[in-house]
């Protein structure tokens, strides 16, 4: 008896230590991502200009000789002191000793302004970024650059000024990181879908619960069903082959790529979870209700909207929502139909990009500042769900005391 | 009298308007289907399927895909048929049953792109594992959890509840009577939550291109990067440079709809027998 039990507590304990792991992996989900994508808000990418030297094996910095080779291995570039001042750079060209004079301080306003190259020979002294100056001497060979990058250090990105309103999107160049074209596009797309989508869905559902006979409406299930299955890359690939040709032909725009053709793809790939969703709960309501109406007179068509779909509607609340939180996070299909032009559409057949596109497309080759950021819209896109959940879960409860 | 005709012929067309959108979504499945599969099948040839060479074939990429699965339901299956046993058949506490459910609810909720932030950054970069089938084999084990945890519980609570009193008076374990009666019992709503799980990975996308990454050969280890069919899909129709890039792409698309069809109509065979059974036990 005593054996029995102790073998029954061994399990109870590894499955319950087991059946946390979901708890966890939730957390570890919000707090790595969040972390990671704070860090852009809060710190600056560095301390001090760094110097990085390029097709240049040895260099001076204020007398100090570096040579490449003795720079470590993980940080391939010479600090200049946080302090304000002259610099002078120094290296060999064509057997000639060459210096640059830096003028650097941090505390301008203007990030172009906060390094200045006060001395150089004429002509080698090239900008090309707000956050990256390039200093060059070309030789005698075309393209082969030698010089220096001076990546200037980037302050804490304003959360509203820079990130969230802010409309340029430039990553590589001006290192800008506005989103609000991607915010905007995420949420025009999605409420079109939504407009297409839900009525349909609705329509539908209402049809499925309440006036197929069950075998065609078995039929109708298992095709949502399927429909639900589709990878998003084949609705994605579906929409760049039918979609975008058709759109581009009945518009004469010069590309179908775009609002529209995103709206679609999406409103179509939101229809099973709205649809299902829907019926489950207009199958859930109690036959007493259409009995009664249908006594005192009122027709099937009357019973099935005056009186099950209001007496369904957490449930098809809930489906609803479900549906708009798959389109916002949806990503591979939006990509390949979407143009994915960062702007404010203006028509229907403007390109855009949404949040989920962003990261998607450039988390490949993004560095430093622009990889975390990526994270920080992720973390937008989170909340957005976040909300769309906590409304699901609600209606849902509501759903259970309704029953 | 009026009234009533005119309430007939309103119903009349609320009727024809609800039959025409259930049709509208019929017709375009079928025409998703149809088109893909016809004109992806002159491309699904033997040499196409079993060609090593990525300008050629797809087996580089059938191998990472189902790399890909075995790895994540192996991760995935245990953790989540555990952790649905738990809530249906251990759980006293409220508190915590209420917390992993509310867990398991949210994360069937999060886009599916910042799981694949998620491996990035922890499973890729902090574990280091890099871009390979074993990091996100893993993301998307998470990924598929709530579907294994929600379909096992359902098919749990199927289960009647003399089967375990039956079990228990016998004077067997609470585990014996799980691993005797209650699974063998709910076998196949379990087998249901396994095709559903498979179904999830092979169609995932964005979080595989962010931890499996793009590689085109075919895969030596769990630890190298690969290219899902999914992910295969995608970059020929965005790079499209061998000329005959289209036609692959059909035929890839029709790997991925053939798939899903078996895996759907498998799926409602099992539920038909299931519910049969059932149907007669009861």
């Amino acid at each position: 008896m005593g054996r029995k039990q102790r073998i029954d507590q061994f399990f109870k304990v590894i499955f319950t230590v087991i059946s946390t792991f979901s708890v966890l992996a939730l957390l570890a989900i919000i707090l790595f991502v969040f972390i990671q994508g704070a860090i852009p808000f809060f710190t600056a990418t560095a301390e001090a200009v760094h110097v990085i030297p390029f097709g240049i094996s040895s260099f001076t910095l204020d007398g100090d000789a570096y040579t490449y080779s003795s720079l470590p291995r993980d940080a391939k570039y010479v600090e200049l002191g946080e302090s304000p001042g002259f610099h002078t750079l120094g290296f060999q060209h064509q057997d000639q000793e060459v210096s640059i004079l830096l003028d650097v301080d941090l505390e301008r306003p203007l990030p172009a302004h906060r390094v200045n190259v006060v001395a150089a020979a004429p002509g080698v002294v090239k900008y090309t970024e707000e956050y990256v100056y390039e200093v060059t001497y070309p030789g005698k060979i075309a393209g082969q650059i030698r010089g220096f990058y001076l990546a200037i250090p980037q302050q804490p990105t304003g959360f509203f000024s820079q990130f969230l309103l802010d409309t340029e999107w430039r990553p590589t160049y001006n290192k800008r990181y506005g989103i609000f074209t991607m915010v905007v596009a995420t949420l025009f797309s999605t409420f079109g879908a939504i407009l297409v989508g839900v009525p349909l869905a609705l329509l539908t559902a209402v049809f499925l619960s309440e006036f197929l006979p069950p075998k065609v409406g078995g039929f109708v299930r298992g095709a949502v069903d399927l429909l639900a299955g589709i990878p998003s890359v084949v609705y994605g690939f579906f929409g760049l082959m039918v979609v975008v040709p058709l759109i581009k032909k009945l518009s004469g725009a010069a590309s179908g790529n775009g609002l529209l053709a995103a709206m679609f793809i999406l409103a179509l790939m939101m229809l099973p979870t709205v649809i299902s969703l829907a019926e489950t709960s207009m199958r859930a309501v109690p036959q007493m209700y259409r009995e009664g109406s249908l006594a005192l007179g009122a027709s099937k068509m009357q019973t099935a909207w005056r009186i099950v779909v209001p007496a369904a509607k957490s449930g098809i609340f809930a489906g609803a929502i479900l549906g708009t939180s798959r389109a916002v996070g949806e990503t591979m299909a939006v990509i390949m139909v979407a143009g994915n032009s960062p702007q404010i559409p203006r028509v229907f057949t403007d390109g855009i990009r949404t949040l989920t596109a962003t990261i998607a497309l450039e988390m490949g080759y993004a560095q430093g500042r622009h990889n975390r950021i990526l994270f920080s819209v992720g973390i937008v896109l989170f909340l957005i769900i976040l909300v769309l959940n906590g409304i699901v879960l609600a209606l849902k409860s509501r759903m259970m005391e309704d029953a | 009298m009026m009234r009533f005709i005119s309430q007939q012929c309103r119903d009349n067309a609320l009727w024809w308007v609800m039959a025409l959108a259930t049709v509208f979504i019929l017709l375009t499945l079928v025409f998703i289907v149809a088109y893909v599969i016809l004109q992806g099948a002159p491309g699904l040839t033997w040499t196409f399927l079993t060609s090593t060479d990525w300008r050629v074939g797809v087996w580089p990429m059938l191998l990472t895909t189902l790399y890909v699965v075995g790895v994540s339901l192996l991760v995935s299956l245990p953790i989540g048929i555990i952790t649905a046993v738990f809530l249906n058949e251990y759980a006293r506490n409220p508190k915590l049953k209420r917390t992993i459910r509310l867990a398991v609810e949210t994360l069937a909720g999060i886009p599916s792109i910042i799981y694949g932030l998620f491996g990035l950054l922890v499973f890729c970069r902090i574990l280091g594992l890099g871009q390979s089938i074993l990091a996100g084999s893993l993301t998307l084990s998470i990924m598929i959890l709530p579907v294994v945890i929600t379909s096992t519980e359902e098919a749990l609570k199927t289960v009647p509840r003399s089967f375990r009193e039956g079990s228990l008076a016998l004077g067997t374990t609470k585990i014996q009577t799980l691993w005797n009666v209650v699974l063998p019992s709910a076998l196949p709503g379990i087998v249901t939550a396994v095709i559903l799980a498979i179904g999830r990975v092979v169609g995932e996308s964005a979080p595989v291109l962010l931890t499996v990454g793009i590689a085109k050969n075919v895969p030596r280890s769990v630890m190298d990067s690969g290219r899902t069919l999914t992910i295969h899909l995608y970059y020929l129709t965005k790079e499209a440079v061998e000329e005959n890039a289209f036609q692959q792409a059909f035929a890839t698309a029709a790997i991925l709809v053939v798939f899903v069809i078996v895996l759907n109509s498998v799926t409602r065979a099992i539920t038909r027998k299931y519910e049969k059974r059932i149907g007669s036990a009861a």
